[in-house]
């Protein structure tokens, strides 16, 4: 491949721009299908998009009709117009890098890039398309307007970014900022240059840029493993969530995120026991022969007394499987805190907790077990136990503080027992 | 098309160009497929051009196309725009055109010219025919010329005369045309041959009443074996027979009914008044009697006659004198008659024949009577249930088929007693407030005679498990069944006079022991068939 | 009942007038196009002509001449063929109410933009372009939407109607 390839993300996929053929002036610029004589519904958007004084792309061309092929239909929107100014511009440009840029946006006047909607559903796609097809290029960025929500870091390595104006994604693209870009004639006057003394300066400046790159991605990444290692993991995030903040060390926690994804160990979860034991009273459970061990179930409705539980995980030997216990009387998240959070101690391929009530499970009163299985173990400040230990199951707190520890390669497994 | 008419000559081209013409019409569909016109309105056309009774229909139609023009619009949009010729689509059509000309008034059942003459009135029944007309006059006369003498219709102050104008226009241009390519009808040639022995064998009977059963039996059994004349079916002659009648009858009707000469008809050259011809034709078409108009009417919308019924049914005929001029004929064609088609359709296969033939002792014809009248019987319990479904919905339909069905309920119940003075009540009926009073009366078995009625309308809707009746009837269901109130009562009404007045007093053990030496010793000579076994086949 | 009686007489030309009627609408070789077909081919641009109503409108004259009085009535605008004296291919037509351009694409030289411009901003747009080279059948091309008052379809220039349209002995119709 020989230039910039740019494709137009949309819900049922990325769209690859073929071509840009300039036009008669005379006609309104089109954008056909696959080279087909069929003119696509979004064309007299694009002409508007195109022609002066509304369009954005004569003012930087100089010239006001053109016909764009691409390989699949798109039936509405404006979300194209980011994918196709970079497109002109590449072409203005004599080509561009060997980039592959995948973009979705709205530009205005102002050569601003405004936000689109259905972005998660595109770069759901997106996904998928590169699952099926692969091409995941080695210099390859995906752009997305602010106010995409929330969005992956990347996807099948591709750095996602999100591009606030014309200016910050021709610098993605590896393109000239518009500013300096040659106007048509001086583009024109050049034409006839010779254009291999551009090349080593051009090479030149990509190894540096690589290079510099590899310097602060290296620094990085021996930071970043230090902390894994220790099991210092909020500290790591939260290193992490400092260099997210420009968009190299988005592409550097990215590739991080990325090798330690690739490194984690795939053992499978956990499997969870538990077994209950009770008393005809509370007095009884003083005296252990007079307890009787029951299978624990997720619900408990007989009248025994419940003396004590024990729950074990037992999983892989090449994992390391922690957790707590958190006991709630009145009901799962019912009060502040629970009223008793146990460790569990370790085992050869797993981990016990038992707990001896001293204040007897009543009708309403809850237990929840979560596991964290992973490489190493967790130190430090963990501050998603709050939520993994009270929210519901089901729900977005569970869930989210979940994908932290997923972020690392962690595993997190859950069980829920309440009396009736 | 040019090919094969220069196999022809002159005379025989230019009348395959009308056919052709005509066929066009006929053939043309539907936005969905089906066809434009119906079959009835095709017929219609075909008898307007045959019998050459277009004045009245042309006049009309240049009355619909000043209102087609309503408000500038084109009345090409109204015929042509329209998904397909039926009086539904003309309705919503015009209704959309209301108001848009102060001259023309849009009614439920039609619209209303007010030409400054005294008015004309046109229902939206009648405008598919006239939308066939139309297309026939524009592939025919075409349509620059029907669109240059009709412009006159399109003015805004287009009155009686510049109707009058443009239909003696279109008039002449359509007596032009069928000049050039309608040829003379040709004597009908059976019809001729039967009337003659009719005459003889007559007395002193004559028309319609001149052809008895035993003339037409007789005729059958002399020349059903002969080649002087194709009489071979007893069900050929029989046919033959009852258009005879019909056409008689209604002859004698416009005879007696001394109507007005069309202008230019020469009766003392023995020209036909075109629209003597046309009355007497459409006293034939069988498919203007009641069941085939319920038939058309209901279509699979909702099923108050089955095939099965209708087929049966139709052995009847109810549209004419037939029945009592030649009763026995009726049923002779019915039982005999499909006899020997079956033995026919099995010959012409190469099948050896095995039909079973009717013998006295089965009591056919008693038999074919119990037939219609438990069809008859079932037809009116399903009229009970389509009052039900009407009452429902609030339909002025409902108390038709209330009054009809049960002439003999106190209906004064539900008028509004009026005071007048002390010496009494005057009861008067008052027509609005009793239709209300009638369709806010609940059903009740053990109420009044209205309420009764309904229990047992509501419990016929019940038993009745056909398309239309089940469940909650939807809105289209419900106007088919309003649609069809008046074919119903009249087919009831048909059948139960034929069956009463008509087939009812005679004495049928003795034709049936007759009729069954007769026609299997005939069937056994046409078909060479082996008379003793045969009788007692299957 | 003598032959001369007047109720016979009537009776049997009915009969005869009846049988008339029936051979006439006896199913035969041959049927014309009907009216109702021009009509919808003229009006509706989802409304194809089959090969076999394409096939009876060729061979009848009568039936073309009705197709033609009925495009050219209420045509939105109508473009007869050119001047005697024009030669070569046409690159552009005008009336009152619209212009047509015909503009060859660079990206492809086998393909034709065709420009379709309204000189009247309220009326309603057009949806159906016919176009009728000399001698030949009306050829039709369903607009797309209009976009202000311009429309563009991309043609193989090879086909029948870039072909006509580009014939200044084409007449055209828009509708």
């Amino acid at each position: 491949m020989s230039g910039m390839a740019v494709h137009i993300l949309t819900t049922e996929g990325p769209v690859a721009i073929q071509r840009i053929i300039e036009e008669d002036n005379a006609v309104q610029s089109v954008i056909c299908l696959d080279g087909l004589t069929q003119i696509l519904p979004i064309s007299p958007h694009y002409e508007a998009f195109v022609r002066r004084p509304a369009g954005v792309i004569e003012r930087m061309t100089g010239h006001g009709a053109y016909r764009m092929d691409v390989s699949a239909r798109i039936d509405e929107g404006r979300s194209w117009q980011l994918a196709a100014f970079l497109a002109h511009a590449a072409r203005q440009q004599g080509g561009g890098q060997d980039v592959t840029v995948f973009a979705t946006g709205e530009v205005d006047s102002d050569l601003a890039v405004r936000r689109v909607e259905h972005v998660e559903q595109k770069l759901q796609a997106l996904t998928r398309h590169l699952a099926l097809h692969g091409g995941a290029a080695e210099r390859a960025v995906i752009m997305i307007p602010e106010g995409s929500g929330v969005v992956p870091e990347q996807i099948a390595g591709i750095p996602v970014c999100v591009v606030a104006d014309i200016g910050a994604a021709l610098a993605l693209a590896e393109l000239t900022p518009l500013a300096a870009a040659p106007a048509k004639h001086a583009r024109e006057e050049k034409v006839d240059a010779p254009r291999r003394r551009n090349v080593p300066f051009a090479l030149l400046i990509a190894a540096a840029l690589i290079a510099a790159a590899l310097f602060w991605v290296g620094g990085d990444f021996a930071r970043w493993s230090a902390l894994m290692q220790q099991g210092r993991l909020l500290e790591l995030e939260q290193d992490i969530g400092r260099a997210e903040t420009d968009g190299f060390g988005r592409l550097r926690a990215g590739a991080y995120l990325q090798w330690l994804e690739l490194s984690a160990s795939n053992a499978p979860a956990p499997s969870l026991q538990g077994a209950l034991f009770t008393a005809a009273d509370a007095a009884q459970c003083a005296e252990t022969s007079a307890q009787v061990k029951r299978p624990l179930n997720p619900v408990y409705k007989d009248a025994d007394s419940i003396c004590r539980v024990e729950f074990r995980a037992i999983g892989d030997a090449t994992a390391i499987h922690i957790g707590r216990l958190a006991y709630w009387p009145t009901g799962l998240g019912n009060a502040d805190r629970p009223s008793r959070i146990m460790r569990g101690s370790q085992e050869t391929s797993g981990r016990t907790w038992v707990l001896a009530f001293d204040e007897k499970p009543q009708p309403g009163a809850a237990l929840r077990l979560v596991v964290i299985s992973g490489a190493v173990d967790i130190n430090g400040p963990q501050p998603w136990y709050q939520d993994l230990l009270s929210a519901p199951l089901s729900g977005p707190a569970f869930d989210a503080a979940k994908a932290r520890l997923q972020r690392f390669g962690f595993t997190v497994t859950a069980l829920d027992w309440r009396r009736e | 098309m040019s090919t094969a008419l220069e196999n022809l000559n002159l005379e025989e081209a230019k009348s395959e160009v009308l056919r052709a013409t005509l066929a066009g019409v006929c053939e043309s569909t539907a936005v969905d497929g089906g066809p434009r016109y119906s079959e009835r309105v095709c017929r219609e056309l075909a008898r307007i051009i045959v019998c050459r009774s277009y004045a009245k229909p042309l006049l009309e139609l240049s009355h619909l196309l000043v209102a087609a023009s309503a408000g500038g619009g084109r009345y090409e949009d109204v015929f042509w725009g329209i998904s397909r010729a039926s009086a539904g689509d003309f309705r919503r059509a015009f209704s959309a055109l209301d108001g848009t000309n102060p001259n023309i008034r849009v009614a439920r059942n039609g619209i209303c010219h007010d030409d400054g003459a005294e008015g004309f009135q046109i229902t939206y029944t009648r405008m598919p025919l006239l939308a066939a007309l139309l297309e026939f006059m524009v592939m025919s006369v075409g349509y620059a010329a029907v669109d240059d003498m009709t412009g006159i219709l399109r003015r805004a102050d287009a009155g009686s005369d510049s109707v009058i104008e443009a239909a003696r226009a279109l008039q002449r241009s359509l007596y032009a045309y069928l000049r050039e390519h309608l040829p003379p009808a040709q004597r009908q040639r059976r019809e001729r041959h039967f009337l003659v022995f009719v005459d003889k064998h007559a007395g002193n009977r004559t028309g319609a009443d001149a052809i008895s059963d035993d003339t037409l039996l007789e005729y059958w059994r002399r020349y059903a074996c002969t080649e002087e004349i194709e009489a071979r079916t007893f069900r050929g002659v029989y046919d033959t027979a009852r258009r005879l009648i019909a056409a008689l009858d209604a002859a004698a009707e416009r005879h007696a009914g001394r109507h007005a000469k069309s202008i230019g008809t020469d009766a003392e050259a023995g020209e036909v008044d075109p629209a003597d011809l046309d009355a007497v034709i459409s006293a034939l078409d069988a498919d203007e009697g009641p069941l085939s108009r319920l038939l058309d009417t209901c279509g699979e919308q909702v099923k108050i006659i089955n095939l099965s019924e209708a087929e049966t049914l139709g052995e009847l005929p109810l549209g004419d004198g037939t029945a009592r001029r030649i009763p026995v004929s009726v049923l002779r064609n019915a039982v005999f008659g499909a006899v020997q088609l079956r033995l026919s359709t099995a010959l012409r296969r190469g099948d050896a024949p095995s039909v079973v033939f009717p013998s006295a002792a089965d009591g056919f014809y008693r038999q074919k009577l119990k037939d219609y009248a438990d069809i008859v019987a079932g037809t009116e319990k399903i009229a009970l249930a389509a009052l039900w479904g009407l009452h429902q919905a609030g339909r002025v339909e409902a108390v038709e088929l209330a009054l009809a069905l049960a002439p003999d309920i106190a209906w004064e119940q539900l008028s509004v007693p009026m005071d007048d003075g002390d010496d009494g009540r005057v009861v008067s009926l008052q027509g609005a407030r009793a239709l209300s009073q009638f369709l806010a009366t609940e059903p009740d078995p053990r109420g009044d005679e209205p309420a009764a009625l309904l229990a047992e309308a509501k419990r016929a809707w019940r038993g009745v498990n056909r398309t239309g009746f089940r469940g909650d009837a939807d809105a289209e269901s419900i106007d088919a069944m309003a649609q069809a109130v008046p074919d119903v009562l009249r087919l009831i009404g048909a059948v139960r006079r034929t069956l009463d007045r008509d087939l009812g007093p005679l004495d049928w053990p003795l034709f049936e022991t007759a009729d069954a030496a007769v026609f299997t010793a005939m069937f056994a000579t046409l078909y060479d068939l082996d008379e003793e076994a045969d009788s007692h086949a299957g | 009942m003598p032959a001369d009686d007047p109720v016979r007489e009537l009776a049997l030309a009915a009969l005869d007038a009846d049988a008339e009627a029936r051979r006439l609408l006896e199913p035969g070789a041959a049927s014309r196009i009907a009216f109702s077909v021009l009509y919808r081919f003229a009006v509706d641009p989802g409304f194809e002509l089959g090969p076999a109503d394409a096939r009876k409108l060729a061979a009848d004259p009568a039936a073309q001449a009705d197709l033609d009085r009925l495009l050219r009535d209420n045509a939105f605008a109508y473009m007869p063929r050119q001047a005697a004296a024009a030669s070569g291919s046409v690159e552009r037509r005008e009336t009152e109410a619209a212009i047509l351009t015909l503009t060859p694409s660079k990206a492809d030289p086998g393909q034709i933009y065709l420009g379709v411009e309204l000189l009247d901003f309220e009326a309603t747009p057009p949806r159906q372009l016919f176009a009728r080279p000399d001698g030949g059948p009306w050829l039709r091309l369903v607009l797309p939407a209009f976009s202000g008052s311009r429309a563009q379809l991309l043609l193989t220039a090879d086909i029948d109607i870039a072909a006509a349209l580009a014939d200044p002995k084409t007449e055209v119709c828009l509708r």
